[in-house]
């Protein structure tokens, strides 16, 4: 029974399906959908699908879901089309495999020196466009894998690009079932490109290029018993009338195809039994065409075409990341196989041949006309090696730029940038060895997309997902110019000169170095934790199986309950092992972070000493807003100027999740983080905990859960009565006093601020326990300078405003700090500002105040000799002043 | 008849089951000789002979044929895909079937049955003397009077000799107190003692069972690849029957299982330290590609670290008096110094330094006993030194009990 089901629904359905029987799908062109196996089992081409576990096949995907013993699946999104089918040729298709895996264990019993018998079957699959000659590859494909052969899978199909992208011939060693949604894994493919989306531009170069896959798989089949025992399968081009039918018997003759299997053709399926009639052991197998396989007219082919060059560059879900890079013209060379457009046979004299030979290799001038094509980067050494080599990967051309002969292309493979644009002439040299070590010839498939086909549009790349770290240094590098002089007044020696000579820079140094405790002490503390976490997992797994064991030896079991036992204590071993693989990861990566903080205070030196008071700064900053609770920013400087190891991201995160919770009023995963740390905590005599559980019993005193809150009292505050006597008896007291109490003594208890007490207080425990500072570090940074500049002048009204004193925030910090120690004393003119000694020497007035000179001869040159006092109005003649002295 | 005997010596593993069908065949052999010949001179195998010996017997019911072969076939591929217990039921129920068929026929069948405890005897004979020879010796006779049996003539003939059959029974020492019963039973254990015979002496090796056991075969047939068969379904399903929960895919052993869970791991973790979206990579050169590499590549298990050393200040403390802080006692009851406080990692307490309780057992485990009884908390170079002063205290102890 067949029932159509085109509709837009977006609601979950499901669909239960009979033994053999389809469920053919056609996703939408816009959503994805989601499908999972409820029960039963099921396959997509071959592919057993997991039981549950929901799948995303992206948009335009056409699949069928196929069921031997019956299964119910579940669908989420819209399709185009889903209808069940129960009449399909899957049985034929099955005992066509088993046929072959009857081969192939007979190859496998064949001794390996007799190349004839250990062979596996050579399976060629022929047949018309859209007929299903890929799925039908797929599906032999997968259940060999699944059965633990390893075929190799031959994709002679230019038009489709199964293994890489359209235009080529490849072939890869199958070793899993072939993902229903992915497609074939793009691991250890072999590649030879063509060019071409048809084999009728160039037939010579695709029979060499087909004689050249066959070759070398041929050679690996020599060195691969394996290999050779799983066979191949290949799959072919649609075309198969005319040319294309010679091309067909070229590639089962090159690739010595022992089973042909002709899908839904009688007439190629007789042609071929008669051809191949005189070859020895030639199986030719007519199959029937399944009914699921949709028609696709040559619009829809192209459109694919190109969805497959884009899903080869982007991923099929968005998951890669192609780089894009800047190369001069005379780094790479480009190459066309097959010489320039032939002139057609009408124009030349009759009998002449075309002058132009198919596997000449033609050097390209670049221009304009490389502007959007897919170039091939080829492992040839020398130019004629093109058409014999293999293939590395693909460049798709997005600008040229004649005028600096440069041009901008996507490649695959990381570039180090870096040196792009820090140094250029350093860079060229680095982006043409790495260009050059990878490709050193390229060849086009340009020219043939003007004339065949549509060209590839690929959406032009977005800025974020082009790499500009390098652009990004550069300009951090031009903060360190400004930021260093504001960073004179927060080194530790104030008072010392930046222009000092460098060996001098040592002993202020090490006085620096003196601050960096917390910068050693944190990581070490966190990689101490995590290696008391895996030793205690170690010591708790390791106790519980050798208690099983020794309970194994003590009772007599039977057979199978020890058999059973047994494998239980080995599964909980296996478990132990993963997570010991996990632990002993994460200790790596910890013991690195320190080893990468000592190696940066060992770098530290007077050659590179700005630099390294730059990322100084910046580690500081980072803490004071970790602390502050600014992670987004933090964590964006630090990415920004690559501080990840140098700062703590990690265990302020670990913290923010806590204070987050306090903030909203849960205690739950800090009553958790000091389970974690319990022993350390009770080594600090830490009252966290204690304060925690008060404040829980408080709350459920605030909402008259009395009861709740005795109970509570009596498991969690007891223990604490031995050593917090007097604080509980105040605290239990509030069930008396109740939440709206106005006795000021437990009013306070049930105010909202002790929420903050309690952050500020797991704030404290936080930083004690790993060893950090409890101040930030650019508070402490920036006391130890204003402790040079705090005199009892600044905290006056009339402090100057260049003084860092004279604004709040600062006066705040200096407030605990002692007055610096002043040698001599210094006199300020009320009038200028300016210092006054002995080359501004004070002079005073008849009523006895004191002013500079400068000022009063400035002053007199205004008043024509006449002194006006600012302070008392005073009028006294310039002669009438006496010069005072300082001692 | 000769030609039989002619190529006796030729033969010496077919030698009995050859005499055995070609005497069967003699009251064809009046109707058709010619059928006898090809019959002879086909090499076929010890399974097809009797669905051939049917076939010539029964040419114009075509019918009745047709389903026979087909339970003929399923039995085989029940026989091969099940298990050995499975395949004793399949075996034993198998027989009965032949018996009712033989049963069915007229005159052939009646034949049939009666020649079944001749050749049981020498069966048994053969499988009591180890001796080459001597179990053809000891055929012969069985096989001599045979012929006299069957002389041509009515059906009355045939009567007289399934008489003679009977009472030649008692002669050999075979009781059969059930005839139907017994001979479902008999041919079953004969048929299988005659396999190991034959396999013993090498004429059958095991390698002809392989194709046997597959129903598909690893040839292409058009009628074979149109019909479902449960085997290769069943290959890739029900014989694996481990499936991983992730991503679907089978296993038949729990070794490939947990290697493929490890797999899982790897890749996850891989897959998660990848913080920003990953590039394609290169294409393998041809070398690497010829040299057949993993696709995944196992990595290294990291060594476990190496025994840690023992640590010395442990074994000090562990050596060492101490006992748990107490808030109520800081010093010491005997000489009234403060007791230095430090924290045991081991023990996870502050801990009084060269404490002991005042009433414990000297170098023994304090467990067991309730704190009250320990007394108050001393210095345990305090204890050692007086022992005067704890037999004092228990004095002052006693007085208070009295009062």
């Amino acid at each position: 029974m067949a029932y159509g089901g085109s509709g837009s629904a977006s609601t979950i359905k499901q669909v239960k399906l009979e033994r053999e029987s389809e469920l053919r799908i056609e996703v939408g062109n816009d959503a994805p959908l989601r499908l999972r196996l409820l029960n039963g089992t099921a396959e997509i081409f071959g592919t057993e699908l997991p039981p549950e576990i929901w799948l995303n096949f992206p948009p335009r995907l056409k699949f069928a879901v196929f069921t031997w013993y019956g299964a119910t699946i579940e669908m989420d999104g819209a399709t185009e089309t889903d209808y069940t089918a129960d009449e399909t040729p899957m049985v034929s298709y099955v005992n066509v495999h088993a046929v072959l895996d009857g081969r192939r264990s007979r190859a496998k019993a064949s001794s390996p020196d007799d190349s004839v018998s250990s062979q596996g079957p050579r399976v060629i699959v022929v047949g018309p466009t859209d007929s299903g000659k890929s799925t039908l590859s797929r599906m032999l494909l997968s259940w060999a894998a699944k059965q633990g052969w390893k075929p190799t899978f031959v994709d002679l199909d230019i038009g489709q690009g199964s293994i890489t992208i359209p235009g080529c011939i490849a072939a890869t060693p199958i070793e899993m079932p072939i993902d229903p949604v992915e497609g074939i894994p793009l691991e250890m493919p072999l590649v030879y490109f063509y060019g071409h989306a048809t084999p009728s531009n160039n037939v010579e170069l695709y029979k060499v290029l087909v004689k050249e896959l066959a070759g070398m798989i041929e050679r690996q089949f020599t060195g691969n018993a394996e290999s050779r025992a799983s066979g191949m399968v290949i799959n072919t081009m649609g075309w198969i009338e005319g040319v294309g039918y010679d091309l067909l018997l070229h590639a089962i003759r090159t690739f010595k195809a022992n089973v042909v299997l002709v899908l839904g053709q009688e007439k190629l399926c007789s042609m071929l039994k008669d051809v191949l009639k005189s070859e020895p052991k030639v199986d030719v197998v007519k199959l029937q065409r399944s009914g699921g396989v949709v028609s696709r007219n040559a619009k829809v082919r192209q459109k694919a075409r190109s969805y497959r060059i884009r899903e080869y560059f982007y991923g099929l879900s968005n998951d890669l990341s192609p780089h894009s890079n800047i190369a001069n013209f005379s780094d790479l060379f480009v190459y066309r196989v097959g010489g320039g457009p032939q002139a057609p046979r009408s124009a030349l004299p009759i009998g002449a041949e075309p002058a132009a030979d198919p596997t000449r290799v033609v050097p390209v001038n670049i221009n304009r006309d490389l502007l959007h094509l897919v170039l091939a980067v080829s492992f040839a050494k020398e130019p004629d090696e093109i058409i014999s080599s293999n293939v590395a990967g693909f460049i798709y051309v997005t600008d040229i730029d004649i005028q600096s002969s440069k041009f901008l292309m996507l490649l695959e493979v990381e570039l180090q940038l870096y040196h792009v644009y820090l140094n250029s002439r350093s860079g060229q040299h680095m982006l043409h060895k790495t260009v050059t070590q990878g490709m050193e010839h390229l060849f086009t498939l340009g020219v043939d997309y003007l004339t065949n086909m549509t060209r590839p549009t690929l959406n032009p790349v977005s800025q974020s997902e082009i790499p500009f770290s390098p652009l990004l240094t550069m300009e951090m590098d031009s903060l360190p110019n400004g930021n260093n002089t504001s960073g004179t007044p927060i080194s530790a020696t104030a008072t010392a000169n930046p222009a000092q000579p460098p060996s001098s820079n040592l002993p202020q140094l090490t006085e620096s170095l003196k601050l960096e405790h917390q910068f050693l002490r944190v990581p070490f503390e966190y990689y101490k934790k995590t290696l008391r976490a895996n030793h205690r997992a170690v010591e708790k797994e390791m106790s519980a199986v050798i208690s099983g064991v020794n309970e194994a030896a003590a009772t007599d079991l039977s057979p199978d309950d020890a058999v059973n036992h047994l494998n239980s204590l080995v599964s909980r071993l296996q478990g132990l092992k993963r997570k010991l693989e996990e632990g002993s990861r994460a200790e790596h990566l910890q013991a690195q972070k320190c080893r990468v903080r000592l190696d940066h205070l060992e770098s530290a030196d007077a050659e590179n000493m700005s630099e390294w008071n730059n990322t100084r700064m910046k580690r500081i900053l980072v803490d004071y807003m970790l602390r502050m609770s600014y992670y987004d920013t933090a964590v964006k400087l630090a990415e920004s100027s690559n501080l990840q190891d140098l700062v703590d991201i990690d265990v302020f995160q670990e913290a923010k999740k806590v204070i987050d919770a306090l903030q909203n009023k849960d205690v739950a995963p800090a009553l958790a983080w000091c389970a974690d740390n319990k022993s350390r905590l009770k080594k600090s005599k830490s009252k966290l905990e204690f304060q925690l559980r008060l404040q829980e019993f408080i709350e459920l005193v605030r909402a008259e859960n009395n009861l709740r809150a005795i109970t509570y009292a009596r498991k969690y505050l007891a223990p604490w009565g031995a050593t917090h006597m007097k604080e509980l008896q105040r605290v239990i007291a509030t069930l008396a006093f109740k939440r709206d109490t106005e006795c000021a003594t437990y009013k306070v208890l049930f105010e909202a601020k002790q929420w903050d007490y309690l952050v500020d207080q797991f704030k404290q425990e936080f930083c004690k326990l790993y060893g950090m500072t409890l101040e930030p570090l650019l508070n402490i940074y920036l006391q130890a300078g204003l402790s040079a500049l705090k005199t009892p002048y600044c905290y006056e009204d009339d402090c100057t405003k260049e003084d860092p004193l004279s604004q709040e925030a600062f006066r705040t910090l200096a407030m605990p700090l002692p007055y610096s120690k002043q040698h001599h004393s210094k006199l300020v003119c009320y009038i200028t500002k300016e210092l006054m000694d002995t080359e501004n020497p004070p002079q005073v007035l008849p009523n006895g105040y004191v002013y500079s000179t400068k000022a009063l001869e400035e002053m007199a040159k205004k008043n024509n000799g006449t002194i006006i006092c600012p302070r008392t109005g005073l009028v006294c003649s310039y002669t009438e002043l006496v010069k005072a002295y300082i001692s | 008849m000769q030609l039989c005997q002619s190529k006796m010596p030729a033969r010496d593993g077919v030698l009995e089951m050859g005499r055995a069908r070609s005497l069967t065949i003699p009251p064809v052999d009046n109707i058709r000789n010619t059928d006898i010949n090809p019959y002879l001179v086909r090499p076929t195998s010890f399974e097809i002979r009797p669905s051939t010996n049917l076939n010539v017997t029964r040419p114009p019911t075509l019918n009745p044929i047709t389903p026979l072969q087909k339970r003929v076939r399923n039995q085989f591929e029940a026989t091969h895909t099940s298990d050995p217990i499975v395949n004793h039921v399949n075996k034993s129920s198998f027989m009965p079937e032949q018996s009712f068929d033989r049963i069915e026929n007229k005159d052939a069948s009646i034949s049939k049955i009666h020649q079944l405890p001749n050749q049981h005897p020498g069966l048994i004979s053969s499988n009591q003397q180890n001796h080459g020879q001597a179990p053809q010796l000891q055929f012969f006779p069985s096989q001599d009077p045979t012929p006299s049996q069957f002389s041509p003539g009515s059906s009355l003939q045939l009567h007289d000799a399934s008489i003679s059959t009977a009472m030649s029974n008692p002669l050999h020492g075979i009781q059969f107190p059930s005839p139907v019963q017994s001979f479902a039973n008999n041919p079953f254990i004969r048929y299988t003692s005659l396999i190991s015979s034959l396999m013993s002496q090498g004429v059958i090796s095991l390698a002809n069972q392989l194709p046997a056991q597959d129903s598909i075969g690893t040839e292409f047939n058009p009628d074979i690849l149109k019909v479902r068969h449960e085997s290769p379904a069943n290959a890739l399903y029900r014989d694996l029957p481990r499936q991983c929960k992730t991503c679907g895919l089978r296993f038949r052993c729990q070794e490939k299982h947990s290697s493929h869970m490890d797999w899982h791991v790897t890749k996850n973790r891989m897959s998660k330290s990848c913080k920003q979206k990953p590039s394609r990579k290169w294409f393998a050169s041809l070398k690497l590609w010829l040299s057949g590499a993993e696709a995944l590549g196992t990595e290294s298990v990291p060594h476990f670290l190496a025994t840690e050393s023992i640590d010395y200040e442990e074994r000090k403390d562990h050596e060492e008096f101490a006992v748990p802080t107490e808030e109520d006692q800081s010093t010491c009851a005997l000489c009234g110094e403060s007791f230095d406080e430090f924290y045991s990692d081991e023990m996870e307490e502050w801990m009084y330094r060269g404490a002991a309780y005042l009433n414990a057992p000297a170098r023994k485990t304090s467990a067991g006993m309730d704190r009250s009884q320990l007394g108050p908390i001393i210095h345990a170079k305090c204890r050692s030194d007086s022992n005067l002063q704890c037999a004092n205290e228990e004095d002052t102890r006693r007085k208070r009990m009295r009062s």
